[in-house]
């Protein structure tokens, strides 16, 4: 084997490894979105204090943000950032921070410290949905900025899910696991090892009228 | 002559489209890889703005419904209903409210409240915060202004108002744009204290003040205060006196219009007396009268407590007019 096919194969091997992580990362990401792009990362187990969900968790899209939220008794309510803020003060709550892969969870941060009283009551929500079991509200980026507090009643939170679709990134998935696919099959086919040339009949060359056997 | 045996390459496979393909990919990356922000279409959170209105229309109208609601039953309600009135209204509409329920309009509570439209939410992101708020209430148009003094304290009534026949509200600012609280008498004509406080003054009986510079009379209460007045006179004659007189506005709360004037609220305190003169030994009492007074006749005299609840428009420049009197008795003192 010379130097040069060396290299090559050598090239197509980092090639073909350098695909199989975009094939693996755009298959997973398109199972998982599923044909409707739908991101969904849930706070599996957030407990009886309130979770806040702040613009730059909530406004960071123009998408619609859908909240589900499990739970026995639970107020959902949306307002103004400074409102929600004004009414938590300085009471024990989780804050969503952004969202966490591959495990699709919502990273929170513990924030404040002492009770929260009668969050549900309040009337400065722009909208006001009442849990019982489960329920969800869907925020629109055009009331934007907004801020989310999800209160639970006498029984803590089940779980609080945020769920964010868009179609196009499933169709993105699918590219890089294809653009991944080319990329390994390209490295595949430079790395597979060369032929070797099957041993060939004896063949008469006729050349100036005169007869030369040639093996090849 | 023979040839060479051709190479078993396919023809995708060759070193131009190995090239091609090697770009695309290339391309491709680059355009998403390692540029999750616009993948995800991320951008940063837009900042809230603090000058607007503190809620949404639809948000203030569910509040006022609320409370309109609760109001009318905290109005309908039994004396010993005290405390459940306190967590629903508050100044002048619990003090109006807070009169025994033999003094107060038993019809009220068969009339019909129609949907509330919302005038106006408080500007900013300060407490307290306002709603004004209308209804038609059997073809009256009342006004009400509803309060929160707090984020955590809900919304309560303050004072609620009929406007007169005639009357008409001058135009607020943009819904979206918010309303807010005037302080004193800035960029007003007239303080609206001192407004209320004249024209209270302008309709005692007898007056030591005939006109106002500062409010007019011209309105459809005064109007027909100034006819009950003459009737209940002109029946006395000789044998009684009548007189009429209003406390200074002590609480007002005024809301600047667009044109930079103020629609104000206020409520004034009225005693309506009766008392006989040397020439009669007693004044017999009509039968409704007697009966809230708990006496058929009195020697010394008669004394009605009213509370008024009063909205007016204080201009920027001139007289101010009066919108809105809604008038509630509060109790009687016969001796």
């Amino acid at each position: 084997m010379d130097g040069v096919s060396l290299l090559k194969r050598l090239l197509g091997v980092l090639l073909a490894l350098a695909g199989l992580v975009p094939l693996i990362a755009g298959s997973w990401l398109a199972i998982r979105l599923g044909p409707s792009g739908t991101a969904r990362f849930t706070l599996p187990d957030p407990g009886s204090v309130p979770v806040l969900v702040s613009p730059s968790v909530l406004n960071r899209t123009d998408l619609d943000v859908r909240i589900a939220v499990e739970a026995p008794d639970a107020v959902i309510g949306v307002g103004t950032p400074s409102d929600v803020a004004s009414v938590l003060r300085s009471a024990e709550h989780r804050a969503v921070t952004g969202v966490q892969l591959p495990g699709w969870d919502l990273a929170t941060r513990t924030e404040g410290s002492g009770p929260a009283s009668r969050l549900g009551d309040i009337e400065l929500w722009r909208d006001r949905q009442q849990i019982a079991g489960s329920g969800e509200l869907t925020i629109t980026q055009a009331t934007a900025p907004e801020s989310v507090l999800i209160v639970p009643g006498a029984s803590p939170l089940k779980s609080v899910t945020m769920s964010w679709a868009h179609d196009t990134w499933f169709y993105q998935a699918l590219v890089l696991a294809a653009a991944g696919g080319l990329l390994a099959t390209v490295g595949w086919l430079l790395a597979r090892p060369a032929r070797r040339p099957r041993p060939a009949a004896s063949q008469s060359i006729t050349v100036s009228g005169s007869t030369t056997e040639e093996e090849r | 002559m023979s040839r060479p045996a051709p190479r078993h390459t396919p023809a995708w496979l060759s070193r131009r489209a190995v090239t091609n393909g090697l770009v695309a990919v290339l391309g491709l990356s680059l355009t998403g890889c390692g540029l999750p922000d616009r993948v995800v279409g991320l951008h940063d959170a837009p900042v809230e703005k603090t000058s607007g209105a503190a809620y949404s229309e639809a948000a203030a109208l569910s509040i006022v419904t609320r409370v309109l609601t609760a109001a009318d039953a905290a109005f309908a309600s039994s004396d010993a209903a005290r405390k459940t009135r306190r967590t629903v209204l508050t100044g002048p509409a619990l003090r109006s409210a807070e009169v025994e329920n033999r003094f107060e309009d038993r019809s009220a509570s068969l009339r019909t409240r129609g949907k509330p439209t919302v005038l106006g939410i408080s500007a900013g992101r300060d407490w307290p915060r306002h709603i004004l708020a209308t209804t038609l209430v059997d073809g009256v148009q009342e006004l009400h202004v509803l309060r929160a003094n707090s984020p955590t304290s809900p919304y309560k009534l303050w004072i609620t108002a009929p406007m007169l026949p005639g009357a008409s509200l001058p135009t607020l600012p943009p819904l979206a744009e918010g309303i807010t609280v005037v302080a004193g008498d800035k960029g007003l004509a007239a303080s609206p204290t001192e407004v209320l406080t004249a024209y209270g003054q302008l309709l005692n009986v007898p007056t030591k003040t005939k006109t106002s510079k500062i409010v007019t009379t011209k309105d459809a209460y005064a109007a027909a205060v100034a006819q009950a007045t003459a009737a209940q006179q002109k029946a006395l004659g000789t044998l009684g006196t009548f007189t009429r007189t209003n406390k200074p506005a002590t609480e007002t709360l005024s809301f600047r219009l667009a044109d930079g004037g103020a629609l104000v609220f206020g409520q004034l305190a009225r005693t309506d007396q009766l008392a006989p003169t040397s020439k009669a030994k007693r004044l017999d009492l009509p039968a409704n009268l007697a009966k809230l007074a708990k006496t058929k006749s009195v020697t010394e005299s008669l004394r009605l407590n009213w509370l008024m609840s009063a909205i007016a428009v204080v201009p920027t420049s001139g007289a101010a007019t009066v919108i809105g009197v809604g008038e509630q008795l509060r109790g009687i003192e016969a001796d």
